[in-house]
């Protein structure tokens, strides 16, 4: 009697309690109730929370922000905000002046083609741009930032251009540190108040560099950096600073430009603070503050965002549905971007946490497993691209030709591809390693970044299908946090890797030399270099010389075919965005790159 | 005093033992990892080889001279570079520990309380409805995951009454714990705000904090409830109960001065034991609140094969429950002063 009573009395409570929660509940509202709200945008509001500040939800956060040591786009949305760039872009617009006041062409003689095919390139600086701790914007000081960009080993585009090497370092060692100073040093020259490049030879897409909003060719402050220990700018110090690692790094935690908005603070791994810079040369931001907030579970993030404490998530397919049609939340969702995905083959791998005994087999891998053509071949019919793009994305993304992004000029749909077919796969995998590979078996494992549940579920699908070719083959998965992945990409110690390629503009010589250039990104820490220098270096080399629009379609399909003939990656999706905000939230402009946002066009009301 | 003396200079014995199991694990790394222990950032790794670093860092040597040299850079404060992190273990740790420790001090005044009434009320009410309603409850209580009831609090509590939100600090608040006019005396935000004297700080921490608290205690405290409800029932059928009535005392005065006490004695036990199952749990917690602890450090650095976080991290956990023992130790005595430490 007693037990009944107290079921009668706990069902009573329950009910109680529910009836005040469903009862305070904001609830989803119909269709016709949000557009009432959305005419009533320019009524001031008092239901802003925080109308001052930007609250960016991230699920990772920045591993630096030292804009030449930035390998993610997690990273460059803050670099974006607090550079500029000699000149800006926008999607589907023409370049446009920034910190240079005009966009150099031919027309205006600002390109010059020398007789001996060296090509000049002249930037009129800007007069009288602040940084953000006051200090005037001059030639010197894009003269430096290059100079060191180039010397700590970031801007390898840059680097190729003006000195025909990769990186610096290479340079050094082929001609001397003397040499290569001198001529990095005369590649880069002040004249009145421009700035001229001169180029060993013409390179296509040089001005779309220029026009990266500030992400990784964002100008720096001279002074402020020697003062803070960074390269001093003379060839007597040169040495200590030549491709330098992350933590030798003395701008790892600092930032000064000229962008919109000047860093305040940076708790790691925790959130990123960006206060509006008054003296913008454009005019100060709407918004005071803006704030890159990581929370690393999505369902807390969906939250927050309903609660209105953080304004703009970016989220998976599936986790949209959590907002949708939510009061006071709008969705902007498949944004096509400028982000393929790729499963990279490691054909050298580094370190042994990955390789098991080190040895083809039941309880490993060689170092070089991937360098056999019928393993890569063979995985990649081993993966199951439309399970994974209609289960796993939803169908939020299609289906890559190849490393030339769907929808850019020259990416061929007619290109090689590999679809899933377990029968040539297996054929593939009794080919490999001639015919060992099959009777003993192989074990290696992978990590995904910790959070990306598309990234875990690629490999799961391999795992699965690998099983059903033969029960000897495991994969196992593992997971790392986004800056140990990134790190441990660069450091070749993953056997297999989920990267991008994330190209800021349509040449293809972007995708195609990051990817298959041996003094891109790809061929080094993906260990296949000799290979590069083999089969493609002498046509990425002319995609980037040539101006000739039929030659760069020429070279560009060629350099896909290849790609896919040699089974370089596994070209799984090219990505579709979903972003979710606030509906106080005005000025975020689509982009190839839906979660890196300008805030100086931000505004709350 | 002879005693907390004794137990503190045991401190270090343990620790150094601890930290020899600990650093007897790195034996199960590649030689690249075990260099890594060894160096503040993975910089000296550029430009040398591994051989010239083993040697350089005795790698090669027996296990008790790489374990000394260790050892020495950890008294130094240097415990390595966290790849994880992106910064040396030691600062990691120390932006991280006091915000888990704060949640762990929480935890175990939210048990110690609601654990000593609510028994107390099960046992005094025995077999009847308020009894029997805090039974049901304490099995909701155990058996709820923690980030199912984490993620449950937060829509009831922060979705829909607004009252609890997750993170450590408003933004308000962050805007003053990160001026100079506010001075960080531990990282414990509930204890520095009272020290600067800013209540509107302390009230916005505890109320962040609150949540995240009772999703990871109340596990414990279901236990706790349970444990002391038995240990009361047990005592009251104790001749000394009946001797003490029959002197004259009054229910409340046996209860609270005799039967309460005794029953203590195994409460205080559970709790000692209860912290590393706390701190296990912070993991899942400070996650779904968002709440920046050592837990998800942790677990990055497992997940990263980041050895010297690992080191590092086991070492800090190893201090905190070996306090947390002494403390515990002391308070038996309290309770019962017929148990001598001496």
């Amino acid at each position: 009697m007693k037990i009944k009573k107290c079921f009668q009395a706990l069902l009573i409570v329950v009910m109680l309690f529910s009836l005040i929660v469903t009862g305070c509940s904001p609830g989803e509202t119909p269709e016709g109730q949000q557009d009432t709200q959305e005419e009533q945008a320019g009524v001031p509001r008092d239901d802003i929370k925080n109308p001052d500040t930007f609250i960016q939800a991230t699920l990772s956060g920045a591993e630096t922000l030292d804009l030449h040591f930035m390998s993610s786009a997690a990273t460059s949305g803050i670099s974006l905000n607090v550079y500029d760039s000699l000149l800006a872009s926008k999607k589907g617009e023409d370049l446009e002046p920034s910190l240079s006041t005009i966009v150099p062409s031919t027309e205006n003689n600002l390109i010059n083609v020398l007789n001996d095919g060296k090509t000049t390139i002249e930037f009129p600086i800007r007069e009288g741009v602040k940084f953000h701790n006051g200090e005037i914007l001059t030639p010197e000081d894009v003269k430096y930032t290059f100079m060191r960009g180039i010397i700590v080993g970031s801007l390898s585009n840059l680097t190729i251009a003006l000195l025909g090497e990769g990186s610096y370092k290479d340079l050094v060692e082929k001609v001397g540190s003397n040499e290569a100073f001198n001529k990095l040093d005369s590649s880069i020259s002040i004249s009145d108040h421009s700035i001229i490049f001169l180029l060993d030879e013409p390179y296509g897409p040089f001005l779309d560099l220029m026009a990266d909003n500030g992400a990784h060719f964002g100008i720096l402050n001279k002074s402020w950096c020697i003062e803070h220990g960074a390269w001093s700018g003379t060839k007597e110090t040169v040495a200590d600073f030549i491709s330098i690692t992350l933590e030798e790094n003395s701008l790892h935690d600092k930032m000064m430009g000229t962008g919109p908005f000047e860093f305040k603070t940076w708790e790691i791994g925790e959130r990123v603070i960006l206060e509006r810079f008054e003296d913008y040369w454009q005019g100060p931001a709407k918004i005071n503050r803006a704030i890159r907030q990581v929370v690393s579970d999505t369902n807390t993030a969906i939250l927050l965002l309903q609660k209105g404490d953080i304004d703009f998530i970016n989220l998976d397919l599936p986790d949209l549905q959590q907002v949708e049609g939510y009061e006071g939340i709008k969705v902007i969702k498949e944004m096509p971007t400028s982000q393929l995905i790729k499963i990279n083959f490691n054909f050298d791998i580094h370190g042994s946490k990955y390789v098991g005994s080190g040895e083809l087999g039941p309880n490993g891998i060689p170092r070089d497993f991937f360098s056999d053509i019928d393993v890569r071949k063979a995985f990649s019919y081993t993966f199951d691209y439309d399970t994974f793009i209609d289960e796993v994305l939803l169908g939020a993304g299609i289906k890559p030709y190849g490393p030339v992004l769907v929808g850019h000029p020259t990416a061929n749909p007619d290109n090689l591809q590999y679809d899933f077919d377990l029968e040539k796969a297996e054929k593939h995998f009794k080919e490999a390693f001639n015919g060992e590979l099959w009777d003993k078996g192989f074990k290696l494992t992978v990590p995904f970044n910790e959070g990306n549940n598309q990234r875990q579920r690629a490999l799961e699908i391999l795992q699965l299908n690998l099983k059903k070719i033969n029960p000897n083959f495991q994969l196992e998965i593992t997971s790392l946090p986004w800056p140990a992945y990134v790190g441990e990409i660069n450091d070749r110690e993953m056997p297999l890797s989920q990267f991008g390629i994330l190209p800021r503009y349509e040449h293809p010589h972007f995708s195609l030399a990051y990817h298959m250039y041996s003094r891109g990104y790809y061929a080094p820490v993906k260990g296949y270099v000799e290979l590069a220098e083999e089969r493609y270096d002498e046509l990425v080399e002319e995609l980037g010389r040539s101006f000739d629009d039929e030659r760069v379609k020429e070279i560009s399909h060629e350099l896909q075919r290849r790609s896919s003939e040699d089974a370089l990656s596994i070209f799984h999706y090219q990505v579709i965005g979903n972003v979710a905000m606030r509906d106080w939230v005005q000025g975020y402009e689509e982009s190839p790159f839906p979660f890196i946002i300008n805030y100086h066009s931000i505004s709350k009301e | 005093m002879q005693y907390i003396l004794k137990r503190l200079i045991t401190i270090p014995v343990i620790m150094l033992i601890l930290s020899m199991i600990i650093f007897s694990l790195a034996f199960f790394l590649s030689p690249s990892e075990r260099v890594a222990v060894f160096v503040s950032s993975p910089d000296a790794l550029q430009n040398v080889s591994l051989d010239e670093l083993i040697n350089r860092y005795g790698l090669d040597e027996p296990f008790y001279i790489q374990y000394k040299n260790w050892f020495k850079r950890v008294i130094k404060g240097d415990l390595g570079w966290s790849t994880s992190a992106r910064m040396p273990v030691a600062t990691a740790l120390a932006l991280r520990i006091p915000a888990t420790v704060e949640l762990l001090l929480l935890g175990q005044f939210i048990i110690f309380i609601g654990g000593i009434f609510l028994g107390t009320l099960a046992a005094i009410k025995h077999n009847r409805t308020a009894d029997y309603f805090i039974r049901i409850t304490t099995i909701f209580g155990i058996s709820i995951p923690g980030f199912i009831l984490g993620l449950v609090l937060l829509i009831i509590f922060y979705v829909k009454l607004d009252i609890f939100p997750p993170g450590r600090l408003s933004l308000t608040s962050l805007d003053v714990v990160s001026s100079q006019e506010f001075t960080t005396y531990t990282g414990m935000y509930l204890i520095d705000s009272l020290f600067n004297r800013r209540l509107d700080v302390f009230f916005d921490s505890l109320r962040h904090i609150i949540l995240p608290s009772i999703a990871y205690s109340l596990g414990s405290l279901a236990a706790a409830v349970r444990l002391i409800r038995s240990s009361i029932l047990e005592n009251l059928r104790k001749d000394y109960v009946n001797t003490a009535r029959v002197k004259g005392l009054t229910e409340k005065r046996v209860m609270n001065k005799h039967v309460l006490r005794n029953a203590l004695l195994p409460f205080i036990t559970f709790m000692g034991m209860e912290i590393p199952t706390l701190l296990g749990g912070a993991v899942i917690i400070e996650t779904v609140f968002n709440y920046p602890g050592m837990g998800t450090f942790i677990v990055t650095a497992a997940r990263g094969l980041d050895f010297p976080a690992i080191l590092g991290s086991s070492l800090a956990i190893g201090v905190i429950i070996i306090v947390s023992n002494l403390i515990i130790d002391l308070l038996y005595a309290v309770l019962n002063p017929l148990i001598s430490l001496e």
